[in-house]
């Protein structure tokens, strides 16, 4: 080999990464200047490759699509969910909303019954609230939070607009504890409103209230009302107290056993009336007569 | 297997990846040019007659794909290989800011060779702009991956040549 073609191969070998790029610019720029100037938009090679590859490239745009199918599907349901739980909480907050205005409605009713009732009354009356439920299955008493700075006093008796609860049994300065008719030491007298047929409503230890002193031959059948005799000197004449739902001729000596529904069910009353056995003061003008009732009737 | 091939698979992986998922892709607005970025690496590391042809066939690929010009991608990666080859190379070091800066320059070069190529490019001053803001973003994006692909890139390409390299001490004895 002559020095000449030596040293061409020499610089062939130590350039050919240069020359082999310059060589791929020519044909890239050849192929730019082809597919530039040639009325089909390209020259064979590329034309030919590009037919070649429209399934590919139909593919490969299908999976892309999918992708970004994906992607927007997933930001919609991101954006429902972000939106559903929004509105689960917005209902959460109505519902509360909601609950604590039909809360307030019923105690609205409930305050209404206890007003009409107090004024119907003739005697003084104070309203309270329940606040406690005697835990003791022996004992069944509730508490209230009035007391005797209110005017409550040992003996009174406490109604409800449906009917008769019970008797203070003791008082405190803020609070009084009121004995139930469930109570087996209760009792109060009753007469059965159709035949006037006296008797004693008496809780017992089992807490189902019943009829004492009944006699077998007394006009009496279940469905009866009983309503307060207003001989005990504690409670008006003619309060609701309950009703006969079960006569049993197995009763002790002369009476009968007579099981009784209490109109006032004490494990869901929340307001109680209490009232005294002193009749109303007399009241000097109309304003006064509107006033009172309202602001003593607030629990 | 040889660590060319092996680029230019991953060079076809990153083609269709650009074509696909980063292309359709809305949480993407700047598009890294991976293939690029494998075709730097390549001219600085791995310098062969068959990785510039690789990098022709690359963004020929691109061309096929995706351009409406056939030939310019091709062109302008081989550029880019070319000036990495020449003058990236002698002042290469090793490290993360300087794979950086090259391939942030490597867009540059690639994209002016486009617009010098491409009559597509034939812009307006208003256009110049845009175009300048898109090609800084793309540099930006694809300067930043830069540093973790080039090392993986040499993760594999020191993989591969150390298992190859038993063969060769063994014919070397031989």
């Amino acid at each position: 080999m002559s020095k000449a073609g030596f040293l061409a191969v020499v610089l062939l070998r130590r350039y050919r990464v240069p020359i082999h790029c310059v060589l791929a610019l020519a044909l890239a720029f050849y192929v730019v200047t082809v597919s530039s100037t040639s009325p089909n938009g390209g020259e064979p090679v590329t034309r030919l490759l590009s037919q070649s590859m429209k399934p590919l490239k139909k593919s490969l745009h299908a999976v892309g699509a999918a992708i970004h199918n994906l992607q927007v599907n997933y930001v919609a349901f991101k954006d429902l969910w972000n939106e559903n739980h929004a509105l689960k909480e917005q209902i959460a907050a109505l519902e509360a909303e909601r609950n604590r205005l039909f809360e307030a409605k019923l105690a609205n009713d409930r305050l209404t019954e206890l007003l009409e009732i107090r004024t119907r009354i003739l005697r003084q009356s104070v309203a309270a609230t329940v606040i406690t439920h005697s835990p003791s299955s022996w004992f069944r008493t509730i508490t209230v939070d009035k007391g005797g700075r209110a005017g409550i006093h040992q003996g009174m008796a406490v109604i409800t607009p449906r009917g008769v609860v019970g008797k203070v049994v003791s008082v405190e300065e803020d609070t009084a504890k009121v004995m139930l008719l469930t109570d087996h030491k209760s009792g109060l007298d009753i007469i059965t409103q159709r035949t006037r047929v006296r008797g004693i409503v008496s809780g017992s230890v089992d807490g189902e209230p019943v009829v004492k002193y009944m006699g077998r031959n007394e006009d009496v059948r279940p469905g009866d009302r009983l309503i307060t005799s207003g001989l005990d000197g504690t409670f008006p004449k003619g309060l609701l107290v309950g009703t006969i739902v079960e006569i049993a001729e197995d009763g002790p000596g002369l009476f009968r056993r007579v099981r009784v529904s209490l109109a006032v069910d004490p494990l869901v009353m929340e307001e109680v009336l209490f009232i005294s056995a002193e009749p109303k003061p007399a009241v000097s003008s109309t304003a006064t007569r509107d006033r009172e009732p309202a602001q003593s009737a607030t629990p | 297997m040889n660590v060319s091939l092996a680029f230019f698979g991953i060079g076809l992986v990153f083609v269709v990846l650009q074509s696909t998922v980063l292309h359709l892709a809305s949480w993407t607005p700047i598009i890294p040019d991976l293939t690029l970025i494998l075709c730097v690496y390549w001219a600085l590391n791995r310098p062969r007659v068959e990785a510039v042809w690789a990098t022709f066939l690359l963004g020929y690929a691109i061309d096929i794909l995706s351009s409406p010009q056939p030939g310019v991608n091709a062109l302008a990666f081989t550029a880019v290989f070319l000036v990495a080859y020449v003058v990236f190379r002698y002042v290469w070091a090793t490290g993360a800011l300087i794979s950086a800066v090259t391939v942030f320059m490597a867009v540059w070069l690639k994209v002016g060779t486009l617009i010098v190529i491409s009559p597509l490019f034939e812009l307006t001053a208003r256009g110049w702009v845009v175009v300048a803001d898109a090609i800084l973003r793309e540099a930006i994006f694809s300067a930043c991956i830069a540093p973790v692909l080039f090392l993986m890139l040499r993760s594999i390409q020191n993989r591969m040549e150390t298992v190859r390299k038993p063969s060769s001490l063994v014919d070397a004895a031989s």
